[in-house]
């Protein structure tokens, strides 16, 4: 269900106040957005270019918001939407080459990546994950998300939510192991 | 942090969810502007004016797709007429004639065959088949026609 703070972003875009509505929702929620898309894209220009796609989406399809679901499922939804539109797209336009290799270059990065060596292999292996796999992984992993809303997000059983994670947490293992 | 050691379990891996990424500085304090200014570049298109240079652009394509479908179909049946014609044996293509022919009157079509059959053997025949006889109200189209389907004539009567 909606919590009272999203009610009240929701009547003011609806009713009173578009404007200041959806700068409330931005700020509320463009971290979170932003993060989601970063660990799946790695590249700060590509999840900037997403996130700012997003809440334009957001801004002009807020109007079909069903308060029966909660809004931050509904905008992380439209997020990895797009994500996953953006990364089946590069991979089209890579076909020749590794589509990971972007992902991968943008990992030895040090302007964009500071972590450690245990980090970067880490995040190797995500990358190397299939990309709803990833996607999975990420919201469990990372954003501690419960399956039902992962569920909900993803139209997704949460069986099978589950199966996925499970997958990737061994495939991120044996890469650990491995290297 | 711990470097090069192999870790089998993610969840112990040392800051496993420490964020390593790196945002430009001041990022999340901008980025509410430039969405701002994205739907505004959004809002200030003409689509009206846009759609109505695309509807303009999609007539005339589509004027100059029909025009060229037309020719390309004009060209292909001739080409076609031209091959039907020259498989054809002479007795099928006047056996198409003839059906030209049945609108002529008898008279006409006596002295069609006497205009056309221009070789002396020909006429000669005529006359001893007693075909080449004006006015006879004997010569019916059927005759005629019987006449033009003969092989031996078909070979030199040309339309």
């Amino acid at each position: 269900m909606i919590s009272p703070e999203d009610n009240t972003i929701i009547e003011l875009i609806l009713g009173r106040d578009k404007k200041q509505g959806f700068e409330l929702l931005v700020q509320k929620y463009q971290e979170k957005i932003y993060w989601l898309i970063r660990r799946m894209v790695m590249v700060h220009e590509d999840a900037d270019d997403l996130v700012q796609e997003v809440f334009v989406k957001v801004w002009l399809n807020i109007h079909r918001f069903r308060k029966d679901s909660a809004l931050f499922t509904w905008l992380y939804r439209i997020a990895t939407n797009e994500t996953l539109t953006f990364l089946k797209k590069q991979k089209r336009k890579k076909f020749i080459s590794d589509p990971n290799e972007k992902l991968l270059n943008a990992l030895q990065d040090d302007n964009w990546f500071k972590g450690e060596d245990i980090e970067g292999r880490f995040y190797q292996a995500l990358v190397k994950l299939p990309e709803k796999q990833r996607i999975v992984f990420n919201m469990k992993y990372f954003d501690e998300m419960k399956y039902e809303d992962m569920s909900e997000i993803l139209s997704t059983s949460v069986g099978a939510l589950k199966a996925s994670f499970h997958l990737a947490r061994k495939k991120i293992e044996n890469f650990l192991t491995e290297n | 942090m711990i470097k090069n050691r192999k870790h089998k379990n993610v969840n112990k891996i040392p800051d496993g969810k420490r964020n390593p990424f790196v945002t430009p500085a001041g990022y999340f304090e901008k980025l509410p502007a430039s969405i701002s200014e994205k739907i505004l570049k959004g809002e200030n298109r003409q689509p009206g004016k846009i759609k109505a240079v695309y509807r303009i652009m999609l007539a005339a394509a589509s004027v100059a797709i029909l025009l060229l479908l037309g020719f390309l179909f004009m060209k292909n049946k001739s080409i076609q007429n031209t091959d039907i014609f020259a498989e054809l044996s002479d007795r099928e293509i006047i056996a198409e004639k003839t059906d030209l022919l049945s609108y002529l009157s008898e008279d006409d079509l006596i002295k069609l065959l006497v205009m056309k059959s221009d070789s002396p053997d020909d006429l000669r025949l005529l006359k001893e088949e007693n075909y080449l006889i004006l006015n006879d109200e004997q010569i019916t189209d059927e005759v005629i026609i019987d006449y033009i389907l003969t092989d031996d004539l078909n070979q030199n009567i040309y339309f």
